[in-house]
């Protein structure tokens, strides 16, 4: 009993503290604001001593606020899809991009901006690119009506280096003036520039997903099992990992085209929920979304602060993520099998 | 509730047939053994009757009714399947293994509740291992591990068990308890089992029923006493094999040797 409250309030606080230290982050940049300026900007009329320039409020609602709730966004999709496939795999190494949806979707892109298409065109082609990724792998591993979770990994990995290949393609016919460098950027990875148009379009397969995969928590431990075994629970494996899988595509994919290749996270947060929490999805799941969300958006928020020019978000998360996770394996003794 | 397994023959595809012409009937409230060599086809027969590999010609029935008009929940909320002990990737502590019996009982999206918690609880009570519920399942030694498979299927609340040499990798005092406890469970609790096993002495010791895997796929079937005999199972192994008695002041003990 001690141990559920512990964990209660454990969960509860990961879902406060992103919360409220995206509110800060608001206040945070170039362009420092004080809280009583952010208060003032998100409760208009409730502080009429403080004067709020068009500028500000430019500031708030069309960059910081759009940035920051992808960061969000982003965090929370991609450890929540990370510790998905890896129950799924009954394997703690997968990632999102196990099944080729993240080469898929990057592929996607790379042709769009080839294409000259708009930022919707390539934020559509990201989506269409991870969609028919998974797809193929799909029909790929298929063999008599059936797909084991071994071919389906392999077909991913086939996959993933076919569509992986066909970027390297895309870039080595880019222009080198003015497309490659666009492409370089959006493959490592980036929050800037992101809109309110932008987060419209991924955030609700972004948002069915990961709902999908938190009510389906508790299956995913029976999941992990071998699979006669879960079937011999009642479950139906079949069914269940086939929402399991288009849910944490759906959410990889729409996470990807809003704000391309963000690596490591998928990895580092499920593992860090399972150090704290143990291997109960009941319990991973969401404190995936909480502690995602809240490290992205410390990541995100040091990538556009510590220096003038903005880092590459996926560096950072590699630098920041790779340390932290190598203390907390000292700290806790490491991953037990 | 009655098992049943009718006239049922099974081939891999392009292979020869591995089962044919198995039948018997297993009754909760009775222990059924298998016995067989290895690669007799105990656990293909084991996986047919279950339904998780297709039956080629005949069919398993649940009280008179063919298995594959149930539905899957159904079925499994009544038969607890309890397979080989084998750690996986994840490591859950023993409580959180037992509630996964629970799954039959909840619709796709529903948690386990606090009765359901307080069943699986009781089933670890039931095999003896409440203490270990909050312990990893890769902390514990083999036996237990066994246990909490037990337990877990227990927590389905099932009528029957069916169990894949459950006392196979076990010392000889933890083979002890899993037979003890499947014996314990049908004379206190009225649940069958089936049990796949490797040792005939094991059969001869708890079940009523046992049914022979031969080499050829056919299956001898009968009560135990009759059909767990010398031939029968020099037959079935490829090996001499002779059964001693021993009384003791309580019991009688068999012991199945083989000869060579």
């Amino acid at each position: 009993m001690m141990v559920t409250m512990k964990r209660r309030v454990l969960l509860t606080t990961f879902f406060i503290l992103p919360l409220v230290v995206a509110i800060c982050a608001i206040g945070w940049g170039r362009y420092a604001l004080s809280v009583r300026e952010i208060a003032a900007c998100v409760f208009p009329g409730a502080f009429p001593d403080v004067e709020i320039t068009n500028n500000i409020k430019n500031i708030v609602f069309n960059i910081r606020v759009p940035r920051i709730l992808l960061a969000l966004l982003a965090g929370a999709g991609l450890s929540v899809s990370g510790a998905a496939f890896q129950g799924l795999f009954a394997n703690p190494l997968a990632t999102p991009d196990t099944l080729g949806v993240a080469a898929g979707a990057s592929f996607g892109a790379v042709l769009g901006i080839l294409l000259g298409l708009p930022s919707v065109g390539i934020q559509l082609m990201a989506l269409a690119g991870g969609g028919i990724a998974v797809v193929i792998v799909f029909s790929v591993s298929r063999i008599k009506g059936a797909s084991s979770l071994i071919m389906l990994i392999l077909a991913g990995m086939v996959v993933g280096a076919l569509f992986s290949a066909l970027v390297s393609l895309v870039k080595y016919v880019a222009d080198p003036q003015d497309l490659l460098p666009s492409i370089t950027y959006w493959l490592l990875g980036t929050m800037s520039g992101v809109n309110m148009a932008r987060l419209a379009l991924g955030t609700p397969l972004m948002i069915v997903g990961t709902l999908v995969i938190f009510l389906l928590r508790w299956r995913l431990n029976a999941l992990s099992l071998q699979e006669d075994e879960a079937k011999a629970l009642g479950i139906n494996v079949k069914l269940t990992r086939v929402l399991v899988i288009c849910s944490a595509t759906a959410v990889t994919a729409a996470v990807i085209s809003m704000c391309g290749l963000i690596g490591w996270v998928g990895l580092l947060i499920p593992h860090v929920s399972r150090m704290i929490f143990g291997s109960d999805n009941k319990y991973v799941i969401p404190s995936c979304i909480g502690l995602g969300a809240l490290f992205m958006l410390i990541v995100d928020s040091i990538a556009r602060t510590a220096m003038a020019a903005e880092i590459p978000v996926s560096i950072l998360t590699s630098v920041i993520g790779a340390p932290f996770f190598i203390i907390l394996l000292r700290k806790t003794g490491g991953v037990s099998s | 509730m009655i098992f049943e397994v009718h006239n049922a023959c099974f081939r891999y595809p392009q292979g020869k047939r591995v089962l044919s012409q198995i039948s018997f009937v297993a009754k909760s409230g009775e222990i059924m053994s298998i016995l067989g060599s290895n690669g007799a086809g105990k656990t293909t027969l084991l996986r047919c009757m279950l339904g998780l590999l297709k039956w080629e010609r005949g069919e398993t029935q649940l009280d008179g009714v063919p298995l594959r008009k149930l539905k899957y929940r159904d079925v499994w909320s009544k038969i607890g399947y309890v397979p080989q002990a084998r750690l996986n990737a994840f490591t859950y502590t023993a409580l959180e293994m037992a509630l996964l019996g629970r799954s039959a009982h909840l619709g796709l999206f529903e948690l386990p509740n606090n009765d359901d918690r307080q069943i699986a609880r009781e089933a670890l009570e039931c095999v003896g291992i409440a203490h270990l519920q909050d312990k990893l399942c890769s902390r514990i030694s083999g036996g237990e591990l066994q246990m909490v498979l037990i337990a877990r299927a227990l927590a389905t609340k099932p009528q029957m068990l069916i169990l894949d040499e459950p006392e196979s990798n076990l010392d000889f005092r933890n083979q002890a308890t899993v037979l003890e406890t499947i014996k314990n469970l049908k004379a206190v609790s009225g649940i069958g089992s089936i049990v796949n096993t490797h040792y005939p002495d094991h059969a001869l010791t708890i079940s009523d029923t046992a049914l022979i895997m031969q080499q050829d796929g056919t299956g001898v079937y009968g009560a135990a006493r009759d059909v767990i005999s010398e031939p029968n199972l020099a037959k079935a192994f490829g090996i001499d094999v002779k059964i001693f008695e021993y009384q003791d002041d309580h019991h009688r003990h068999t012991c199945v040797m083989p000869v060579y």
